[in-house]
């Protein structure tokens, strides 16, 4: 007797032989011991299988799973601190946008002008009082009191935009002074 | 079917019932992608023993499967705005599940506990040696066993075989799903699949031994 093959057995025992095929299996295996016997094994294992999957499933317990995942799922919502803090600056920003950027802008200009002043003029120099209008202070503090001068004046008034703002020459505790740019903020 | 198969085997067919539940699993999966978090709880609570079945089936390690468990459904909610539904859920889950384990085993293998392409390759030359069951089991298959007795034998012939092939057979013979879903759940072709499962098998009952005669008396 021609046995089938056993892949042919174990297709027919996974479900996935169909029509004639599966009869074919069928009318074999009832009229043959052997094949009849794997098929058998086939079974027993697959019984074997889910005993041991039961048995070892059975005492294990779920209680509390859903909760631990849903746990995880709301600590992998919140963000790091830096992605936290990238966020807040961002939102802080926004928000300021119409402040901070003229007065950086300012800032940066005042500053701009400062430092232009040594190369333009051919080195520190320490400008008079301005008469009105216009940027003009020293550039560096000088070791003492400018002549001329008293310490903590207003050296110069900027503006730009709808801001404005001024520039002091304050002592810097060294026998020194240092210049400070001040903007206000007109909203 | 004929009525003599009928005690041998029992042929796992795709059945209404799980047409059925792969509906449900569509529409709590549409839930969650909609936000209701009840649902996702509901997918959990629907798939967790599964999950870990074949965690376990694969890892062995019933902590490790557990953990393995969780990231699945940590995925499963990072990821189900991808699901489209051209595939079962289940098949979905299980591709992640046995993408985790196969890492897991991985990082084993890196730490030196095992190594896996190693066993791969062994797995479809059949160079592993498996041990058999009547070694284990104390050398007389003839007798009863208790249930819990028996399925510590059946849990050491499981995990002398390959990780592949412990991810079939406890696929197909405990969650009984089809050649086609397993191939999609590990993205080979259904042919590599009927081969694995063959060599599982093969290696299983030389493992397993008389125990599959009929002899044997499950207490």
């Amino acid at each position: 007797m021609e046995h089938v093959t056993r892949e042919m057995l174990e297709q027919y025992h996974d479900g996935e032989l169909r029509g004639r095929g599966a009869g074919a299996v069928e009318s074999h295996v009832a009229a043959c011991p052997q094949c009849k016997t794997e098929l058998g094994k086939l079974g027993r294992m697959r019984n074997f299988l889910v005993l041991m999957s039961e048995s070892e499933v059975a005492d294990v317990s779920f209680e509390g799973f859903a909760s631990r995942v849903d746990a995880r799922i709301e600590r992998e919502r919140r963000p790091e601190l830096g992605e936290r803090l990238s966020v807040w600056l961002g939102e802080f920003f926004e928000h300021r946008r119409v402040v901070w950027i003229p007065a950086a802008v300012a800032v940066a200009a005042v500053l701009a002008v400062v430092l232009a002043i040594p190369f333009v003029s051919g080195g520190p120099a320490v400008a008079p009082l301005p008469a009105g209008g216009g940027i003009r202070l020293a550039s560096a503090p000088p070791a003492a009191p400018v002549e001329g001068r008293t310490v903590g004046s207003e050296i110069a008034s900027v503006s730009y935009g709808s801001l404005s703002g001024m520039v002091f020459e304050v002592a810097d505790g060294r026998g020194g002074t240092a210049a400070v740019v001040w903007i206000n903020e007109n909203r | 079917m004929n009525k003599a198969l009928q005690n041998l085997s029992i042929p796992q067919e795709a059945t209404p019932d799980r047409k059925a539940e792969s509906d449900k699993d569509l529409e709590l999966v549409r839930r969650v992608q909609e936000g209701d978090k009840e649902a996702f709880g509901q997918l959990v609570s629907r798939y967790q023993r599964k999950v870990f079945t074949i965690a376990l089936g694969v890892v062995k390690n019933p902590d490790d499967a557990m953990d393995i468990a969780q990231d699945a459904f940590i995925k499963v909610h990072r990821y189900i705005g991808n699901f489209q539904g051209s595939s079962s859920f289940y098949t979905w889950l299980y591709r992640i599940i046995v993408n985790l384990c196969i890492d897991h085993l991985r990082r084993l293998g890196n730490q030196g506990t095992m190594d896996f392409d190693e066993k791969i390759g062994q797995l479809e030359s059949g160079r592993d040696g498996v041990p058999t069951l009547a070694s284990g089991a104390g050398g007389n298959p003839s007798r009863e066993l208790g249930r819990k007795e028996l399925a510590k034998h059946i849990r050491h012939a499981v995990d002398a075989l390959p990780p592949y092939h412990r991810a079939v057979i406890i696929m197909r013979e405990v969650e009984g799903m089809s050649y086609a879903d397993m191939a999609k759940a590990m993205r080979v072709s259904k042919g590599t699949i009927m081969s694995r499962l063959h060599h599982a098998r093969q290696k299983l009952q030389r493992s397993l031994g008389e125990y599959l005669d009929g002899d044997l008396v499950v207490k």
